[in-house]
């Protein structure tokens, strides 16, 4: 006899044999009668319907060392620095919050998201909405009603939604072929975070940023990594309160977002202290585009910061030293460089500088040769207490250096 | 000498001559034409006037007429006949027509999609239309993969990236499942197996996508020579397809030489190996200065064969094969078009249609396995005008002998069937898992099988799925395109790390998991690029074997134990003395020994132990059962030999019914075979759950049997040889003659 179709399914697929199979057709409970928990409630349109909640935060709530208020207070000065464009919003109230949770990583077409939070402030509270889909055949009904609350936005707040959240929102746009002309501005604070802290944190994961920057201890939450497997739960056997944990962890996440935004901008336009010389680095070069006078500031503030590392005052006297050339201020460049010279004493680049200096500018061929000579002897004291094998280059290039002026000082001597 | 006095002197030689089963003479063929259809744009036409080519060869014309009707064609003509214009053109008269338009050219490897890329490049400059054709394969910068979705209008990639990268996330790729127009095809023969029944499958998820976007593509496909071109494209697509094999192509005069090497041990039925015959052959072509391409049948062989033919020209010789690096593989090409090399050595990788110019001899080393892989590597010798030559040298092994001796059967013959089997559970369900991350299944709806929905309701009893009214929604963490490869059943390849120099590691080049066992266990020569290596050490767990460059005088060769067990008879049919059966099984391999093997004399030197896991697989078998009355006429010891007789000669003929490499069928015999206790030899499919090879060979049973018998009489040995029965220390003493009487007695009713 030949094995049914289903026995050779079990010998060649089955994942483990001794798992009870799961119940294939799941009768979806009646939305009109089923009592619902945790404040949630029915919403329907054509295309089916979803669940919906909305909980609304006083100003004064607050966790770690921010209070929602405080986004209020600092404002939106520098909105545009964070979104990296122009954004031409200046209403508080044209922010989205946006967070999301998905059956699966990556943004292939089958990555579901089941659930979406958003959050905006209005009327002097904050927002919180939850659209849930307890039956995916119903996606086509919450996508629409969240596209048309996202349109009434001016810009969106994500931390990784770039490549994550937004990207996915679009996917399943797509998918169900929905309109997906909508763009709004996009402030995804994921890259600001790593511009300030990619060299002072272990990683740049939002509950990494949240012990370390806002004073914010989760405690009980559901890992993001286990929401699908909540979600797959639910599907099988019903049940929304077993689904707390995922919904509390979202909301802190869109909370988190505001509080981080907060920091962020606080940190840009320098109301309250850098908690690591890093930042203040970061923040410098951030501001040079759009604010050189700004940007000098922090970078002037990092050198005069003794808990600095050397590589972060290294960096911010050389981003300084870029501008003083290039706007030909001599006079304050060549300070800087021999402070550097001092704070720096294995680096050959400030002693460069200065020969430079005095070839071109000045044409002082003895003093630039004899700081040619002072760099190639800085650069040969670190190759032999350091790593030998590198700094080649460099070194081909002094020497070159050292005998033009060389052979300039001989040709101006008759 | 150029290479027609060297055809005329080489056939002259009687020390060439006396091995020569048949010189045939393939004379020239003159061109058929026919005029442009009517309909194509007129800036192709003058494009084409430009360059002198005032009309089409027949095939080139019909094929365009067709598609441009709207019908899906699949085009069969040889090597170097203008198939590229039967889709090209089509395809650039739609964008010019309508720029929205897409087209999606799919090649079996990156290698031959670059090149068509270069082809397409030429006509967008020489049309001076603005039309943007990409490749889009693992090579392409991820910068400018958002262009080449959004902008490409024709996008040339590959099953595999199809497979991985484009259909998982066709959101992505709107615009070109909105518009796509054409689906091009190319080398639809090597779509067979294993791997063409993976890409059956892709092209049902792609078809799916497309429907859900609104568009219904035409199949443009193109394929060498096979017997089946029609069948195979329809049911590899699942559209009716028209054949268009009315070649025009003008071909020049070609020969082909079947070349046998000479018997040196009349009793043992031993020839001269077909390797050393090889080497002798191309060593004088190459002396003469003709430009001659070697193809062998394995890796290793490739790498022997280089080896001595380096000692003729070592800068103009150069080995071509899997493993190579694709940059290395890119200048060996290169260097073959400018001519600078003036030999290859090549396994079946250069059988498709990479270009490489215009060789003048090919030597074949081995029957390639099938009749239309034949012609294809013929045809590499000859592509422009000229005289060519092939030489096609028979080794020891039964079909290779039934070839050379039969040179009608090979010339005469329709070529191979491609066999597929796109339904095989194992494929199938894999393919469903992605079709469905993809996109929802709906009720009613069929994914090639009449079963889908019965297979969706099984994956929602395993939680992959999840059932919710009227659909199938993916609903597991698990991105399952990765989980499966469509090349072979492993998904990983083994890394092989050159340690020869402390500190300067580098990968030499990859193995799949299957080979694995065979080629690089401890202390195995590993050959690449003419030179050798011993593995030292074989990480399984992480698949990475480290290997020392040595410099010994002989290679290794491991032998696979086999153990098969049947789980499940399908069908079986009793046949007076004998039954055929078929069904699932599963098979057990392990390799327990490896064999070293001197280099020029082919001697056995040593041998040592491998110690390697056991891989087991799930798969189907057909098999022949000798029933009591027959085998109570034979010792246990003669049943034995009879048998082992009997699957080598099986296993070596099968492939001439089945267009599959002989590696795609493994063999068994058993005097008590465990399910029904009588003697029994199995061939089976070496691929999980079957790819429709046992299927066919259950069906063609008793011609198989007959051709065995008549191969063996025929045989000129004393007592067994590789050519038929196997060497007399296999089968034991009196091998070919128990073997044989033992298929005259399985027979004796049935005649």
């Amino acid at each position: 006899m030949m094995r049914s179709l289903h026995e050779r399914l079990r010998l060649h697929h089955s994942k483990d044999k001794n798992q009870k199979p799961a119940e294939v057709e799941r009768q979806i409970p009646d939305p009109k009668r089923e009592s619902l928990p945790l404040g949630f409630s029915w919403r329907s349109n054509q295309q089916g319907s979803y669940l919906f909640r909305r909980r609304v935060y006083p100003l004064d709530f607050g966790e770690g060392r921010y209070q929602l208020r405080d986004l209020v207070d600092v404002g939106l000065e520098a909105i545009d620095l964070i979104a990296d464009v122009p954004v031409g919003v200046r209403k508080l109230e044209e922010l989205l919050f946006f967070d999301t949770e998905t059956t699966g990583l990556g943004t292939g077409a089958g990555n579901l998201i089941f659930l979406f939070g958003v959050g905006y402030f209005r009327d002097g509270s904050f927002v919180l909405e939850h659209y849930f889909l307890p039956d995916v055949s119903h996606e086509p009904a919450l996508l629409t009603d969240l596209a048309e609350r996202i349109q009434t936005f001016g810009v969106l707040v994500t931390y990784n939604g770039k490549g994550f959240d937004w990207a996915q929102l679009k996917t399943r746009l797509t998918l169900n072929r929905l309109s997906r002309d909508m763009d709004p501005a996009h402030c995804d604070l994921l890259y600001p975070a790593r511009r300030l802290w990619s060299d002072v944190l272990p990683s740049c994961r939002m509950q990494e940023v949240e012990s370390s920057c806002l004073g914010l201890l989760r405690q009980n939450d559901v890992p993001g990594h286990q929401a699908p497997a909540f979600y797959f739960d639910y599907l099988q056997k019903g049940g929304l309160t077993a689904l707390d944990g995922v919904l509390c962890h979202n909301e802190r996440d869109i909370l988190s977002l505001v509080y981080l935004f907060t920091h962020i901008q606080r940190l840009l336009i320098g109301d309250g202290t850098p908690q690591f010389a890093e930042e203040k680095l970061a923040v410098g070069k951030w501001w040079m585009v759009r604010d050189r006078e700004r940007a000098g500031d922090w970078l002037q503030a990092v050198i005069r910061d003794p808990s600095a590392s050397l590589k972060t005052r290294r960096e911010a006297f050389r981003l300084i030293s870029a501008v003083l050339k290039r706007e030909g201020d001599w006079k304050t460049a060549t300070d800087l460089w021999h402070e550097w010279l001092e704070q720096d004493p294995w680096n050959a680049e400030p002693c460069v500088e200065l020969a430079k200096y005095y070839e071109h500018r000045t044409r002082e061929v003895g003093r630039a040769y004899d700081w040619t000579q002072q760099a190639i002897h800085r650069l040969k004291r670190k190759r032999r207490f350091g790593s030998p094998l590198r700094g080649d280059r460099e070194m081909k290039a002094l020497t070159d250096r050292a005998q033009r002026l060389e052979a300039k000082r001989k040709k101006s001597l008759f | 000498m150029n290479i027609g006095m060297l055809i005329d002197h080489m056939k002259s030689r009687a020390d060439i001559r006396r091995n020569v089963t048949n010189w045939e003479v393939i004379p020239a063929r003159p061109a058929r034409y026919a005029s442009f259809p009517e309909e194509l744009h007129p800036d192709l036409v003058k494009n084409l006037r430009d360059r002198g080519i005032e009309a089409l060869y027949t095939h080139q014309a019909e094929a365009v007429e067709k598609v441009l009707k709207g019908e899906n064609v699949v085009t069969v003509t040889p090597t170097a006949s203008g198939k590229t214009l039967c889709y090209n053109l089509p395809v650039l008269h739609t964008l010019l027509n309508e720029p929205a338009a897409r087209a999606l050219y799919i090649f079996p490897t990156k290698a031959l999609a670059y090149d068509q890329l270069s082809e397409l490049n030429w006509w967008m400059e020489e049309l001076e239309a603005d039309i943007k054709g990409f490749t889009y394969d693992g090579d392409t910068p991820a910068s400018a993969r958002k262009a080449i979705r959004r902008a490409g209008q024709i996008v040339v990639t590959n099953p595999d990236m199809l497979h991985q990268a484009v259909l998982p996330h066709h959101t992505k790729w709107i615009q070109l499942f909105e518009n796509l127009r054409h689906i091009v095809i190319d080398e639809l023969h090597s779509y067979r197996g294993v791997f063409g029944s993976h890409f059956a499958n892709v092209l049902r998820r792609l078809q799916r996508i497309c429907r859900h976007y609104g568009s219904d593509p035409r199949f443009i496909l193109s394929s060498a020579t096979i017997a089946n071109p029609k069948a195979f494209a329809e049911k590899l697509t699942g559209v009716p397809v028209s054949l268009v094999d009315n070649n025009g192509a003008p071909s020049d005069e070609k020969h082909f030489v079947f070349y046998n090497p000479p018997v040196v041990n009349q009793a043992l039925g031993i020839r001269k190996s077909s390797l050393l015959e090889a080497r002798k052959l191309a060593e004088e072509l190459i002396a003469n200065d003709v430009q001659t391409i070697v193809f062998a049948r394995s890796r290793v062989r490739v790498e022997v064969l280089l080896t001595y033919l380096s000692h003729v020209l070592p800068e103009g010789i150069r080995g071509y094969r899997g493993g190579y690096l694709p940059t290395q593989r890119r200048a060996i090409e290169q260097g073959l078009r400018r001519g600078e090399i003036r030999g290859v050595v090549s396994t079946n990788a250069l059988e498709l249609g990479i270009d490489i110019g215009a060789l003048e001899a090919c030597v074949i080393c081995g029957y390639p396995g099938t009749i239309a892989s034949t012609w294809q590597q013929a045809g590499r010798a000859g592509r422009r005008q000229g005289s060519s030559i092939t030489f096609l040298v028979a080794s020891s092994s039964p079909l290779d002998q039934y070839v050379i001796e039969h040179p009608n059967y090979f010339l005469r013959q329709t070529p191979e069937n491609a066999l597929i089997q796109p339904d095989n559970l194992v494929i199938l369900v894999h393919h469903m898992k992605c079709a469905a991350y993809e996109l929802p299944f709906e009720k009613g709806e069929t994914f090639g099988v009449a079963t889908t929905e019965e297979i969706l309701d099984f994956l929602a009893e395993e939680r992959i799925l999840h059932r919710a009214g009227e659909r199938w929604y993916w609903m597991d963490q698990s991105f399952p395109a990765k989980e499966i490869s469509l090349r072979s059943a492993a998904q990983e390849n083994f890394v092989i790390v050159d340690i020869s120099q402390t500190g300067q590691h580098r990968v030499l080049g990859e193995v799949d998991r299957f080979s694995a066992p065979t080629l690089i266990h401890e202390e195995a020569i590993y050959l690449h690029e003419g030179a050798q290596y011993q593995v030292e050490k074989l990480d399984y767990e992480e698949k990475k074997a480290y290997v020392r460059k040595v410099d010994v005088d002989y290679y290794t060769d491991a032998n696979l134990a086999v153990q098969l067990k049947v789980l499940e008879v399908d069908r079986e049919e009793c046949l007076a003395n004998h039954s055929r059966g078929i069904g699932e099984v599963t098979v057990n391999a392990l390799v327990t020994i490896f064999k070293k093997i001197k280099f020029g004399t082919h001697e056995n030197i040593g041998s040592g132990p491998v110690h390697l896991p056991e891989e087991e697989m799930h798969t189907t078998a057909y098999w022949a059962t000798v029933e009591n009355s027959v085998a109570s006429g034979f010792t246990e010891e003669q049943l034995q030999s009879g048998l082992i007789g009997l699957s080598h000669v099986l296993s070596q003929l099968a492939p001439l019914y089945l267009m599959c490499d002989p590696g795609d069928l493994g063999v068994s015999a058993q005097v008590k075979a465990i399910h029904s206790k009588k003697p029994t030899v199995f061939i089976y499919d070496k691929y999980p759950g079957g790819v429709g090879l046992s299927e066919k060979l259950y069906e063609l049973h008793e011609e198989l049997l007959f051709t065995s018998r008549s191969h063996i009489r025929n045989c000129t040995c004393e007592d067994g040889c590789p050519s038929c029965v196997g060497p007399a220390v296999e089968t034991g003493t009196g091998g070919k003659g128990i073997t044989l009487s033992l298929i005259e007695a399985m027979m004796k009713q049935a005649e």
